[in-house]
């Protein structure tokens, strides 16, 4: 089995990361489509409350699949896919809805490549902005809905950290 | 009609039951599965006419599931409702029994698609 690296071009002409966030937001929150795709940058206020899920691929592609937004927006996210005020959310609904979405998109994404035999469970995290947020992505896709932002983050994993084996 | 719905995600079940509605499957008797396992012990406990499962889940993946209701020699109706919709899991999921799988993310319609075939 060979290990692929991918070019951003070549990502690119293979994933629809917009098309299927547009996808995606009318299924889960039974709205129209309505995201934006014309921020340049994800920006908030250091220590704004951040919450990340992350699925991760492994295959003869391998690397991680990213969501990333602020407390406000993953309890509006889950107030819509569940069909409640976000006042009557609790914590744990607001980690499984976005792990969800990170679990779809990571799922699509291994569709759509291939070779990936492995879609691992989703890892959700909560820490202060800045925190993590930066590095070098494969892909980046910044989404506004209405005021707030999400963004999608496609992470290749290093040649030398790579699992050559599926368990 | 007894159903049971098998997601790791309480709150992918819920969109999966408001999906149902929508799409005109009304007065269900729905009971929620929270991975395979307790699909297994819900469908051997309640004899339901249809399941639909998440594929990958912990303690028991979908396919896992399927394969050991076949095992058993229990044929209830199975449809899968995952993320992941390639044509190999597409045909894994057709050789073991399943009759349908709805990629995620669905709509109503996808849903009327597949279980309109197989539900009175």
């Amino acid at each position: 089995m060979s290990l692929m690296m991918m070019s951003r071009t070549e990502w690119q002409h293979r994933v629809d990361l917009e098309q299927l966030l547009d996808q995606i937001w009318e299924s889960l929150t039974d709205t129209p489509a309505v995201l934006d795709f014309s921020t340049p940058e994800f920006s908030v206020p250091d220590g704004t409350p951040l919450i990340s899920a992350a699925v991760h691929l492994r295959g003869d592609w391998e690397g991680t699949v990213r969501i990333l937004c602020t407390d406000a927006m993953a309890e509006r996210i889950a107030g819509h896919m569940l069909a409640q005020p976000t006042a009557a959310l609790i914590r744990d609904d607001v980690n499984d809805a976005l792990g969800e979405v990170a679990n779809i998109i990571g799922g699509n994404v291994k569709s759509l490549l291939d070779g990936v035999e492995k879609l691992s469970l989703p890892e959700v995290q909560r820490f202060p902005a800045p925190g993590d947020v930066q590095g070098d992505h494969l892909h980046t896709c910044i989404a506004r809905w209405r005021d707030l932002l999400i963004v999608v983050q496609v992470i290749e994993a290093p040649q030398h950290r790579r699992t050559a084996h599926i368990n | 009609m007894r159903l049971v719905v098998a997601d790791d995600s309480r709150v992918m079940r819920q969109i999966v039951i408001r999906t149902l509605r929508q799409a005109g499957y009304e007065g269900f008797d729905i009971i929620e599965a929270s991975d395979g396992a307790d699909a297994l012990d819900k469908i051997e406990a309640e004899n339901p006419e249809l399941v639909l499962s998440d594929w990958n889940m912990p303690n028991m993946t979908g396919i896992e599931l399927l394969n050991t209701l076949r095992q058993t020699g229990n044929d209830v109706p199975f449809g899968f409702v995952t993320s992941e919709g390639s044509e190999e899991m597409r045909d894994t999921a057709a050789d073991a029994g399943a009759l349908f799988l709805i990629a995620k993310p669905f709509t109503p319609e996808s849903f009327r698609d597949a279980l309109d075939p197989h539900v009175a």
